[in-house]
């Protein structure tokens, strides 16, 4: 199972299937995970570490629980938001690489750009953001899409620079565009899209935590990190952030699981 | 590593001829691509231009483009050139992302390695570093700040916790996809494993470890103004950015300018990374410099 | 360990290898007897998946043997490795895209700690033995498949060993590159009087090159049998229009298909 929050992925490689799960994949980050909660637990507790300061695993999972119908509130708002911003920014960059791609050098001066600011300092420019929306729900919409929007370009412009013997086969037949398009060209390029997802809706999630914590939306998750921390709960930022790390890996793998029903005819799902 | 290893041995003083040389492709290519860079900032500005003029979007949102850049040659209110105001301020930003970027990998590197090299320590740490990955810095940097201080250590931390992550997943899925057979090739010879990290493995992985460090350098920066914000900060394009966020009502051009500068300073520190890459791997470095 | 009579280069005794894995287990080997003379040319043919890469792998302590006895001039491979006696040339050029020629073939030497002028010097001498000595400041992606296995010859010829393992070299390259490289390999191989094993799917070029020939058959992996070319030495062009090199042709080609029958 691929694991990467990274811009990696050069090749929308599919990794392994993961039809069969051997034991240690599933034993082994569990004995890890409990290791750590353990060390942590009991650094807080001989250490004896003001609650103020960092709680223990403990305590926070308490508060976990009780809070839990308002955190899960909290991350579908935040969740939400990501998702119109992962939709407005793909749907741009991906028309916009569809548009440039015949045009060789525009694209590859796009391209420079866009990998050049591989990660856009979201602080820097959130508060540019708030100029245009206000502190709204919409300047953080907008964020995750100015935030995504490179990423999905680098990759959609991949995918649409494909060429192969199948565009001869096209020619060969006397295609029209449309069917060109939908036909060829839009499924070519479909797992690079799926890789940049894999990459980009995770990253929603963190640019959209990060841009609430600075205004937005009052029920979100970042909104109310911030409020909690400066009345001092420390009890509950905490509860929030393991939340808000449940909303990155849930979104993980359910962009994983998108690919896989995406990407079934793929060369890399082929049975070995 | 010593990717130059020739260039001392006299034997081979000879040119062979028949090689063609990339290099002088590449730097032509180079500079045509500055020069298109440069011409779509252009384009950028005229089309900010256009949507203001058709919008009809107010100075206050929408400052010209000669505005702004015209605010850079301002003065302060400690009488001082905004533009330098700006470098000094973003000079600190680049120590504490420099700092960070460097521990960063070299705990990247070292995680990274041990997990290509175990199959245990892979499978378990993999899942954890997907779900660190999500952890919101910015809820964490205020508890920090409490921990530790707004001095150095704090951004070193932040930004050494966000540059890990690429430089290990890179490292490990390099590491991980060297072929069997060259791995064979080696034992044949009897190299330790030591050896064959620095002969086969590193070598072979650096072109997905210099990828992964491009995203780590732009995260650096990223972390060190995260680090930056908490109350209490002095200096570094943080401090400014909340400021100039605090005032944009009387002067928008400012907050614009520091925005600029934060995106420029990201740029800078994932184009030394690339520039380095392009002299470390050579032709094996698949990305242009620009 | 080696007594007064004479040490064999290569010797596998009642040699077996079962891979044991979840889809169930595979013999490759099964009670292998093999003996080539020092400075013996030996090749092996068969049918794919019978086990001759196991058996080559076997001499190159890549695998462990399961049953037998197995020697590479009198001494177990790990010994023999240790002591250099062999150098292996894989299917693939299996070059490190990153080195230039020349450092690809002081690799070897690199691993056991040779000096920098002296590793060089003896890799430029190797290229120039297998005639690339102008392109040893070239990297592997500017040359031809052909060059490139010449370089992984000259890489396996680097540390001067007196055993040759060639899990069949040249199994990727045109018919014309092939006699070409077929002649190259004699010459080298007569300048050396290295053993050498050597693994092919090509007849001719079994019969072209070896003192021996090996017939298996596939699982189980054993030798079925043993054919000696008594074409006479130095082997060039005029010898592919020898008669006796047609009778040896169809002889082979005649003991691989009772091999196949015997596996089916
Ligand atoms: N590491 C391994 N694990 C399990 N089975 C193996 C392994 N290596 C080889 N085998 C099995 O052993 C048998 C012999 O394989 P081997 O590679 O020696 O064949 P070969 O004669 O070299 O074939 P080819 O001519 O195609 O290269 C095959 O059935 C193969 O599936
Ligand atoms: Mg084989």
């Amino acid at each position: 199972m691929t694991t990467e929050g990274v811009t990696l992925a050069e090749e929308p490689d599919s990794k392994d299937s993961g039809k069969r799960l051997p034991i240690g994949v599933v034993l082994t980050p569990t004995i890890f995970f409990a290791a750590f909660l353990a060390i942590w637990e009991l650094a807080v507790r001989l250490g004896d570490v003001q609650v103020l300061m960092l709680p223990a695993p403990s305590v926070i999972w308490s508060r976990f629980i009780k809070d839990f119908g308002l955190l899960v509130e909290l991350a579908v708002n935040t969740g939400t938001e990501a998702g119109k911003g992962v939709l407005i920014g793909s749907f741009i960059a991906i028309g916009l690489a569809g548009l440039v791609h015949g045009i060789g050098w525009l694209n590859q001066g796009l391209l420079s750009y866009s990998s050049t600011v591989k990660a856009l300092p979201v602080v820097a420019l959130y508060p540019v953001m708030t100029i245009f929306f206000g502190v709204t729900s919409k300047a953080v919409v907008a964020m995750v899409a100015v935030g995504v929007a490179p990423i999905m370009f680098t990759f959609a412009s991949r995918g649409f620079s494909g060429t192969s013997e199948h565009d001869d086969l096209m020619r060969s037949i006397s295609a029209n565009w449309r069917i060109r398009m939908t036909a060829l060209v839009l499924p070519r390029a479909l797992p690079y899209v799926m890789a940049g997802l894999r990459t980009a809706v995770p990253l929603s999630i963190i640019i959209s935590i990060i841009s609430e914590y600075f205004g937005g939306s009052v029920s979100t998750l970042g909104a109310y990190i911030r409020r909690e921390s400066t009345m001092l709960h420390t009890v509950q930022v905490w509860s929030a952030i393991v939340m808000a790390c449940l909303l990155g890996v849930l979104v993980f793998v359910a962009v994983s699981l998108l690919d896989r029903y995406f990407l079934r005819w793929h060369s890399s799902r082929r049975e070995t | 590593m010593s990717k130059t290893d020739l260039g001392s041995s006299p034997v081979l003083s000879e040119e062979s001829e028949d090689i063609s040389n990339p290099i002088g492709e590449r730097l032509r290519a180079g500079i045509r691509q500055i020069l298109v860079a440069i011409f779509l900032l252009v384009i950028a500005a005229a089309l900010w231009e256009l949507a203001k003029f058709v919008t009809g979007t107010g100075d206050r949102t929408m400052p010209h483009v000669w505005d702004i850049l015209a605010f850079l040659g301002s003065t302060t209110s400690q009488n001082e050139n905004y533009t330098w105001f700006l470098v000094k301020n973003a000079w600190s930003t680049a120590k504490a992302s420099l700092v960070g970027l460097l521990v960063g990998t070299v705990f990247g590197l070292t995680t990274g390695i041990s997990i290509a090299r175990s199959k245990f320590v892979g499978n378990g740490l993999m899942p954890l570093i997907v779900a660190a990955q999500a952890v919101p810095i910015v809820a964490i940097a205020p508890a920090l700040v409490l921990w530790l201080g707004t001095g150095g250590v704090t951004k070193t931390v932040i930004t050494t916790y966000l540059t890990f992550f690429p430089v290990t997943v890179a490292t490990a899925r390099g590491i991980q996809s060297v072929p069997q057979e060259s791995h064979e090739l080696l034992q044949t010879y009897g190299a330790s494993k030591r050896t064959s990290l620095r002969l086969l493995e590193i070598p072979f992985a650096s072109p997905l470890i210099f990828v992964g460090l491009e995203t780590a350098a732009a995260f650096s920066v990223v972390g060190a103004i995260v680090a930056e914000l908490p109350f209490g900060s002095k200096e570094g394009l943080g401090v400014v950015i909340l400021t100039s966020w605090q005032f944009y009502i009387t002067e928008p051009r400012a907050l614009y300018c520091v925005a600029l500068t934060s995106c420029v300073l990201g740029a800078i520190f994932v184009l030394s990374v690339r520039l380095v890459a392009y002299f470390a791997l050579g032709p094996r470095s698949q990305g242009e410099v620009l | 360990m080696a007594g007064e009579s004479e040490t064999l280069g290569l010797h596998a005794a009642k040699l077996g290898k079962r891979f044991s894995s979840k889809g169930g287990d595979v013999q490759a080997l099964e009670e292998v007897d093999l003996e080539v003379k020092q400075g013996g040319f030996m090749s092996i043919i068969g049918p794919s998946g019978c086990g001759k890469s196991t058996l080559l792998r076997a001499f190159s302590d890549l695998v462990e043997p399961s049953t037998g006895e197995i020697s590479v001039n009198g001494k177990m491979p790990a010994e023999a490795r240790a002591a250099r006696e062999f150098g292996v040339v894989f299917q693939s050029p299996n070059l490190l895209p990153w080195r230039t020629v020349l450092r690809n073939v002081t690799l070897p030497l690199q691993v056991m700690g040779v000096d920098r002028p002296t590793r060089n010097q003896t890799a430029l001498e190797m290229l120039e033995l297998v005639g690339l000595g102008s392109f040893a400041r070239h990297h592997p992606w500017q040359l031809s498949g052909g060059m490139q296995q010449r370089v992984a010859i000259a890489r396996a010829l680097s540390t001067n060993p007196s055993v040759l393992l060639m899990d069949e070299p040249f199994g990727a390259l045109d018919e014309i590159t092939r006699d070409r490289l077929n002649l190259e390999l004699m010459r080298i191989w007569g300048q050396l009087s290295a053993t050498i094993l050597f693994i092919t799917h090509s007849i001719t070029e079994a019969v072209f090159l070896s003192s021996q020939i090996a017939v298996m058959s596939s699982r189980p992996g054993r030798i079925t049998e043993l054919i000696d070319v008594n074409l006479p030495y130095p082997r060039n062009t005029e010898t592919r229009d020898m008669p006796e090199f047609y009778e040896l042709v169809i002889e082979v080609r005649r003991a691989l298909v009772e091999a196949s029958a015997v596996a089916s």
